[in-house]
């Protein structure tokens, strides 16, 4: 499956969807909450449709639990599934993690140990999941404030699982940042590790410090070192689709477009057909 | 079939969960890091009670909520994929705590179930005496104890006093119509399905008059609360009079529902 390049765009959240509807800003495309739009009362689903039909969508969920040891929930499945074919969705997201056990869920994304066993328990299910789904999955690097008794490192995990099950990427590069700095490690080596071929899509993000660590808090704008980050990424995985996510202490919608719009320059040098030597 | 989880990753999910959701405090070989999810898990639970139930929020006050937040969300562990709906058993656990933002809770609680109901079936039937009407999607009469209609509306503590509330979809949010003691049976019997005659009948059992059931049918109509009929004609207009020919309760429905029309709740 090939994922069009469409641009930039911003994850939508309930307190714009009018307004954006309203103003018809030039979006490449939206992403939705999957969660948010499950079995919606039918008011939210007709604005739905309306946004389907303006934007391209995408569909970025956070209860797949593909890392749990719980059997997949097929009716969350089944559900996911039907909203991806009622708004036309271009591709679906979830995370590299697990969020429950035992029938109870956290709503966190909890951390995965990286070793052959989880791989192959993930691999398992990533299949799983896409049969179900009936297309690839594109799947998230996500934050990780434990450091766990890892035998692989989070990249060489990534890439051997999209080569096991056909599933692609979606790199958050603000969560790479995040990472990079609690733990210590170098994020363009990170980068350069990802098997480029693979990434469907990118993420930026604002986070915050508490406690001398980063939190992957989505309420500030993007730092620069995740704008610097986010150019060597652009120059390795060329112009890939890529999302402004902001959750908590929402700003207006202009504040967060202004926010994407300086994601511009960095995406036009990247779309930029490479120099004759 | 995908294979069995090794028992390594599952003894390690249920002893990280353990550490994320427990009410103790973390033990000290706890893995550093840990807190922090602990942490966005309760921030985040808590700030969905606080978007179920705003209202109630308001009235106890931002720090009175939180305790009672934090004691909720330590005794009920989510079991579905989605986050809506988590504080469903918020109303009944708030009982302890006190019976009126028990109430105010439960109102809220239905207020969100009313704007999540799908369209309703239409009740086919011709129009006449056994025409049944059609209720607007997730109508339902709710009786309470404490006013809480008041406190909702923020006109102030909600009072002792029992009060019957038509809680209905219109325009994609759920609204609200205070009901009188005496319109009560009538309006119960339409959404149980009863045909028009016997519903008016049951009415006129407790004690409402015919030009009474003819303007508070006529509201009902006009608030949006029952469907028009398709079919309406000559029948139809003998059932539509002029507004504002009712009294008492029938004001009080007047009054309530355009107040419902300034503050539509949504959930």
């Amino acid at each position: 499956m090939s994922f069009p390049r469409l641009g930039l765009g911003l994850g939508l959240r309930a307190q714009h969807a009018r307004e954006i509807l309203r103003r018809r800003p030039p979006l490449g495309f939206l992403e939705l909450l999957t969660e948010n739009h499950l079995g919606a009362a039918p008011a939210r689903r007709a604005q739905d449709d309306a946004l389907a039909a303006a934007y391209p969508v995408v569909l970025h969920g956070v209860s797949l639990d593909v890392g749990s040891v719980d059997p997949l929930d097929r009716r969350y499945l089944r559900a996911v599934a039907e909203l991806a074919e009622r708004t036309r969705a271009r591709w679906i997201s979830d995370h590299l993690c697990w969020t429950g056990v035992g029938g109870r869920k956290s709503h966190d994304l909890l951390p995965l140990p990286y070793t052959e066993a989880t791989l192959r328990h993930v691999a398992a299910r990533v299949r799983e999941a896409q049969d179900a789904l009936g297309r690839p999955l594109v799947l998230e690097n996500a934050t990780r404030y434990v450091a766990l008794d890892d035998s692989l490192a989070e990249t060489e995990f990534l890439a051997r699982l999209c080569d096991e099950t056909g599933c692609a990427l979606l790199v958050d590069v603000n969560n790479v940042h995040v990472n990079a700095t609690n733990h210590r490690f170098d994020a363009f080596a990170y980068l350069d590790a990802l098997p480029a071929e693979r990434v469907a899509q990118l993420h930026l993000a604002g986070h915050a410090e508490v406690d001398g660590r980063l939190i992957d808090s989505h309420d500030a704008p993007v730092a620069a070192t995740v704008w610097r980050l986010f150019e060597h990424a652009l120059a390795r995985f060329g112009p890939v689709p890529t999302v402004l996510e902001w959750d908590a202490s929402l700003p207006a919608l202009d504040v967060l477009l202004a926010e994407l719009r300086k994601a511009e320059p960095f995406f036009a040098r990247a779309a930029e057909p490479p120099r004759a030597a | 079939m995908p294979p069995e989880p090794t028992e390594d990753l599952a003894r390690f999910q249920r002893r990280f969960f353990a550490l994320v959701v427990g009410k103790r405090e973390l033990p000290p070989d706890a893995p550093p890091g840990v807190e922090v999810h602990r942490r966005m898990y309760r921030l985040r639970l808590e700030r969905e009670l606080a978007r179920e139930f705003p209202a109630t929020r308001r009235w106890l006050g931002a720090a009175r909520f939180g305790r009672v937040a934090r004691a909720y969300l330590a005794t009920h562990v989510s079991r579905s994929f989605t986050l809506a709906g988590y504080g469903a058993a918020l109303p009944r656990f708030l009982a302890r705590e006190s019976a009126a933002a028990a109430e105010l809770a439960r109102l809220e609680r239905e207020l969100a179930l009313v704007a999540a109901a799908g369209p309703g079936r239409p009740r086919p039937g011709r129009l006449g005496p056994a025409l049944r009407l059609s209720p607007a999607p997730g109508a339902r009469l709710v009786a309470f104890a404490y006013d809480v209609e008041r406190a909702y509306a923020q006109r102030g503590a909600p009072r002792k006093r029992a009060v019957r509330l038509a809680l209905f979809q219109r325009g994609g949010a759920a609204v609200r119509l205070c009901i009188g003691a005496r319109e009560a049976p009538l309006l119960a019997a339409l959404l149980r399905g009863a045909r028009l005659d016997r519903a008016v009948a049951a009415a006129s059992r407790a004690g409402l008059g015919p030009a009474r059931i003819q303007s508070t049918l006529a509201g009902w109509l006009a608030d949006g609360l029952f469907a028009p009929h398709a079919g309406a004609g000559a029948n139809g207009r003998a059932a539509s009079p002029r507004r504002g020919t009712g009294r008492g309760a029938a004001a009080d429905r007047t009054k309530a529902s355009s107040s419902a029309r300034r503050r539509p709740a949504s959930s």
